[in-house]
């Protein structure tokens, strides 16, 4: 084979090793007389183990690290990480962290992260990862949910770090962090934290400490919103509270405040919960002042969320709504008097300005709230020229079909739309959320085969019909502001062999062809089949046709029949285009 | 980037700087893209990109994936820290866009290439010296001997061991922790 890491410098070798597992990089010092000294220059000291409830497994690891930090003599250390991972719980880590030489006795004066973390070598790290995991299947679990609080804490404690002044990039996950003089942070700029819980009071006094700080990433963070008590810290399997504190829980709603300084541009909070440790009920709210704020991600459940950031432009909104039905009915039952859906719009409020959103919204919320009989809260994104609509899930005949209406009311001057149909559920819908969704899709497959064969027949033998797509209720015969002037682009994605959706699917293909005014370019994709095979209904439409197709590309040009102009369109069609492009929608090109 | 005046802005959003390949391809990019090199970004500063910028380095095939990943990351970019005021509508949306799509998706795609592509990028990245690209795609060759034992590691990369067996048992004591 062709050898071509041995034509590169050394200084680019040294900087592949500055990324290997540091065990690998130090047996690099065998193949030959060129890579002898090259991983002690790396500049990265990148632990990795599998922990074993053993104390000799505990020792050898302790003096690996030791050598692999003594031998990184050449260069100044800039990047220090530790990933300590196990198949067992979480106590094997606590136990090979703290392993005190008899099996399976522990103690907090042997800890194998700071023996790590206080090595001279690593006096001036700038980017420090912190990786504690107790199984892959529990970070599977864990993520893409707020479930199981109780476990989403960390297994070790952080009190210290090596290098306030020189960090830059700051990961940890299963670490609670909680420095025990105050600090500051001159060069931070990213500051990560996975599957840990932590006052917001501590992640205040850190951001503050960090004037530098841009890039906020937050998941699976559970946020201690009350003095917890505990007999010791790390004992966290047993920590009991007193009655007294049941009977001092306040009634008002917790909340999470963050206040961001201004050199905070991204924030993503990802499944944060609270800590249920303090087990005053599920619900909280979040408070966040974020003065430079770009671009926020929020994944996670519905809540309280107030937020001041004027200059935020993009965002990406994953809303979940409880699981499955028996973590409903936990669920404080004071959710069901704050009416759901004002609750979600409240919450869109807070993105007022946004350029771009980007909103994928939970099975029942999308019954429950997108699809609100009334879009009385008109112009909710003013500025929005980008709209990502994803899982459109298919409940009733006219749920998808409003919600969409709502959100092109809510979007006047949008130029770029994306919808993402599908009919399948979410991942862990069970029991009788599942009948019941069973039960509304057949409905609404009983209630559009009709429609559906017409289309089929129609495309396939070219049937004569005046309009064999029909409208769509909900949708058809209103009129939006961003179909008269600003829709430029529309992509759409369902798959055709998706029953009930795909019926949507080519409805939405039919009403945007023939109402949106200043369309460009249409996207769709529909999964195998060829596009145009599907299309043949708007040749039949009586106010848009097919133009040519250029079949290679599967693409076509679609041209409005002169004379078509819906009647609510106003007199002034500048920018009214003759046609559009029809493209099978670009999915990420991949290099050869 | 962000200047003042709207002239000078237009003017500033529309800079092209021309890069040309060593196959002698000319590839048209903004300059916020080319200065993701920091190479490039001294060249402009120093005004001598008149007329393109020759890269005898770099031929066609890879400086097109370099620009693939430049235009992401500068698009990526601009979106956190430009203002509203210095974009054009269209270079918005390239902006939302990127932003939309995963940053960490793009790159794990753009790094789905054959060995000699991945080491051909690492020396683009070195040359044109686009401190993310290179990380990116040396992590991606660092990934590659997890796990594997000295002996893999010299087949893999065909590495002549021109060390006499004492020199090895001398090395292999002195680090015998890695071996453990």
């Amino acid at each position: 084979m062709d050898d071509r890491l041995s034509s590169l410098s050394d200084q680019l070798l040294r900087r592949i090793l500055h990324f290997a597992p540091s065990k690998e990089s130090a047996s690099t010092s065998v193949l030959s007389r060129r890579w002898r000294s090259l991983s002690r220059s790396s500049g990265a000291v990148n632990l990795a183990v599998r922990a074993v409830s053993s104390p000799s497994w505990s020792n050898a690891f302790a003096r690996a690290a030791k050598a692999a930090l003594d031998a990184a003599s050449e260069a100044p250390v800039t990047r220090l990480t530790l990933r300590v991972d196990t198949w067992h719980d979480r106590a094997s880590i606590h136990e090979f962290l703290h392993c005190s030489g008899d099996w399976r006795s522990t103690s907090v004066d042997v800890d194998l992260v700071r023996n790590v973390l206080s090595h001279p070598a690593a006096l001036r790290v700038e980017v420090l990862h912190v990786a504690l995991v107790e199984s892959p299947s529990t970070v599977r679990r864990l993520g893409g949910t707020e479930a199981e609080p109780n476990r989403g804490m960390g297994i070790y404690k952080l009190v210290s770090l090596p290098s306030w002044e020189t960090l830059r990039v700051l990961d940890l996950t299963r670490c609670d962090l909680k420095p025990s003089a105050p600090a500051a942070f001159p060069r931070l700029e990213t500051f990560r934290l996975r599957l840990c819980s932590v006052h917001p009071k501590d992640l205040q006094d850190i951001f503050d400490a960090a004037p530098e700080l841009a890039t906020v990433h937050l998941e699976s963070v559970f946020f201690t919103l009350h003095p917890v008590k505990f007999s010791q810290y790390h004992d966290t399997y047993c920590s009991r509270f007193d009655d007294d504190d049941y009977a001092n829980a306040p009634a008002e709603t917790p909340v999470a405040s963050l206040r961001f300084r201004a050199a905070v541009t991204k924030l993503v909070l990802a499944w944060c919960g609270k800590d249920a440790r303090d087990c005053y009920g599920k619900r909280w709210a979040i408070d966040i002042d974020a003065p430079r704020l770009r671009s926020l991600v929020y994944k996670g459940r519905l809540r309280r969320f107030s937020l001041r950031s004027p200059e935020l432009a993009r965002v990406d909104l994953y809303i979940l709504n409880a699981q499955d039905t028996t973590e409903r009915y936990q669920e404080d039952k004071s959710d069901d008097k704050e009416a759901v859906g004002v609750l979600f719009w409240q919450f869109l409020r807070n993105f007022t300005n946004a350029r771009a959103l980007k909103l994928k919204v939970d099975y029942y919320l999308n019954k429950e709230i997108l699809a609100v009989g009334d879009a009385k809260l008109l112009s909710v994104f003013p500025y929005a020229k980008r709209l990502e609509l994803d899982g459109v899930h298919l409940v009733e005949i006219k749920a998808p079909a409003v919600a969409i209406a709502n959100l092109l009311d809510c979007c006047p001057v949008v130029r770029d739309l994306v919808l993402k149909l599908s009919t399948w559920p979410p991942e862990g819908l069970i029991g009788t959320s599942r009948l019941d969704y069973n039960k509304s899709i057949d409905q609404f497959t009983r209630r559009s085969k009709k429609a559906r064969r017409n289309a089929i027949e129609d495309s396939s033998g070219g049937a004569d019909r005046d309009d064999d797509v029909p409208d769509i209720p909900g949708l058809s015969g209103r009129s939006f502001a961003c179909l008269e002037s600003s829709l430029r682009k529309v992509s759409l994605e369902f798959r055709v062999d998706d029953e009930p959706i795909s019926s949507l699917g080519l409805q939405l293909v039919k009403f945007f062809a023939e109402n949106a005014m200043a369309l460009e370019e249409m996207s769709v994709d529909t999964g195998n089949r060829r596009l145009y095979e599907h299309l043949n209904f708007i040749n039949v439409s009586t106010k848009a046709r097919f133009e040519h197709r250029n079949l290679a590309e599967g693409s076509c040009k679609i041209s409005r029949v002169p004379g078509s102009l819906p009647l609510h369109s106003t007199t002034d069609h500048g920018r009214t285009t003759s046609g559009f492009t029809l493209l099978p929608l670009q999915r990420r090109t991949r290099m050869v | 980037m962000a200047s003042a005046g709207s002239g000078d802005e237009k003017a500033a959003a529309a800079a092209m700087i021309t890069l040309i390949s060593s196959d002698n391809e000319k590839f048209e990019v903004t300059e916020a893209t080319a200065t993701l090199s920091q190479t490039i970004r001294h060249m402009i500063e120093d005004g001598c990109t008149d007329g393109g910028v020759p890269l005898p380095n770099v031929t066609s095939k890879i400086l097109a994936r370099v620009i693939e990943y430049c235009k992401k990351h500068a698009t990526a970019a601009a979106g956190e820290e430009g203002s509203s005021s210095s974009f054009s509508d269209a270079a918005f949306l390239e902006v939302d866009r990127a932003f939309l799509e995963e940053l960490e998706e793009f790159d794990d795609a753009f790094l789905e290439v054959d060995r000699a592509t991945l080491f051909d990028l690492i020396l683009a990245a070195n040359y044109l010296d686009i401190k993310g690209l290179l990380n990116l795609t040396c992590q991606k060759v660092a990934d590659s001997v997890k796990g594997k034992t000295p002996e893999q590691i010299r087949e893999m990369y065909n590495i002549v061991n021109d060390l006499t067996p004492e020199e090895e048992a001398e090395i292999r004591r002195e680090t015998q922790w890695a071996f453990e």
